[in-house]
C-alpha cells in the first residue's frame, strides 16, 4: 500500500534571549513514501521501533548503547542518549528538554557547546511525524537524525553513512513510539 | 607518521575520559580518532573562552597535524596546563562527536 505523508518543516530561529546564536532548520515541503514493507525492526528501550534499512553481517552492540549495523562501505548506528548521559555533560534538564532547547534557543553554555558541533553541517531540516520530533543533518554522505518525542524518556541518534536520503526517510515514515 | 606513544595514547584517552566518562580510556586511539579529536576541539566556539587553541605552526591548513610528534605533545601539553575546565566545556559539543569517534577507534 502505497501511504503518503506530507510534512512541513518549520523554521526554528534562535531568540534574543539565547545564551548563544541558536541555528537554522530549513523551511521546506517535503512527500515521503512508506512504500516499503517494514516487516523488520529495531526497539529501543521497548518504546520506539524504527526500521532496519540494512541487510548487515554484523551487527555491533557496545555500551552507552550503541548498535552498529554494517554493511561494506554502508552503516547505520543507533546511540541511546538517557538522562545519565545528559546529567554527565553537565545539564540538569530532561533528554527532550536538553535537545529541544538546543536546538531551538540554546540556554547555557553547555547547548551552546552542543549546538556549536551542529553548525558545520550544511543541510538542515526539522520533521514532526507521528509525535517525534526529527532534527535531520547532512553532510556529504554521512546523515545525523536525533529524534526526540515527550512520549519516551531517551533521545536516539541515528547516524548513517553512504546511505541514500530517500531510504533514510523510511525512518522517519515507519518510526513510531509503542 | 611518527608511532604514537603509550604515553600518548594515555594521555588521548585521559582527555577522552573528562569528556565521555571511563568508557573511552577502553577506546584504541588511532590517527582517525586524533583527527576526530582535533575536530572537537575546533567545534565550540562558545568553550573557547577557556582555552587558546595550540600555536599555528601544528595545524595544517584547518587540521591538527597529529602525524607529527611534536604536534602532539603541543597539544597534550597544552591541555594537561589547564585544559580541564576546557574540556568540561566540550563534553556538550562532545555529544556530536561521540559516535563518530567511538566507531573510529572500533576501525570502522
Amino acid at each position: 500500500m502505497l501511504k503518503f505523508i506530507w510534512l512541513t518543516i518549520f523554521v526554528i530561529s534562535s531568540s534574543a534571549n539565547a545564551a548563544c546564536k541558536g541555528i537554522l532548520y530549513k523551511e521546506s515541503r517535503d512527500v515521503f513514501s512508506s512504500e516499503y514493507p517494514v516487516k523488520e525492526g529495531l526497539t529501543i528501550g521497548n518504546t520506539l521501533r524504527l526500521p532496519k534499512l540494512i541487510h548487515e553481517k554484523e551487527i555491533i552492540v557496545d555500551k552507552g548503547p550503541v548498535v552498529i549495523m554494517q554493511s561494506g562501505d554502508s552503516y547505520i548506528s543507533y546511540r541511546v542518549i538517557d538522562k545519565d548521559e545528559v546529567e554527565f555533560i553537565g545539564s540538569k534538564k530532561s533528554p527532550y528538554n536538553f535537545f529541544k532547547s538546543a536546538f531551538t534557543k540554546p540556554e547555557d553554555i553547555i547547548e551552546c557547546s552542543f549546538i556549536d558541533g551542529i553548525r558545520g553541517m550544511k543541510s538542515r531540516s526539522y520533521y514532526d511525524i507521528n509525535n517525534i520530533e526529527f532534527y535531520v543533518h547532512e553532510m556529504k554522505e554521512s546523515i545525523t537524525i536525533y529524534l526526540l518525542s515527550t512520549e519516551i524518556d531517551i533521545v536516539l541518534e541515528v547516524t548513517t553513512k553512504n546511505i541514500p536520503r530517500e531510504v533514510v526517510n523510511n525512518i522517519m515514515a515507519n518510526t513510531k513510539v509503542k | 607518521m611518527e608511532p604514537i606513544t603509550t604515553q600518548e595514547i594515555k594521555d588521548i584517552q585521559g582527555f577522552l575520559a573528562v569528556i565521555y566518562g571511563d568508557q573511552a580510556l577502553k577506546w584504541n586511539i588511532n590517527l582517525k580518532v586524533l583527527e576526530l579529536f582535533g575536530e572537537l576541539l575546533k567545534a565550540s566556539d562558545s568553550c573557547s573562552r577557556y582555552m587558546d587553541m595550540v600555536p599555528r605552526p601544528f595545524y595544517v591548513g584547518n587540521a591538527i597535524k597529529w602525524v607529527s610528534k611534536q604536534a602532539r605533545q603541543a597539544v597534550i601539553r597544552h591541555l594537561k596546563n589547564g585544559g580541564k575546565h576546557y574540556l568540561l566545556c566540550l563534553r556538550g559539543v562532545g555529544v556530536k562527536y561521540k559516535t563518530a569517534i567511538y566507531m573510529a577507534s572500533l576501525g570502522v
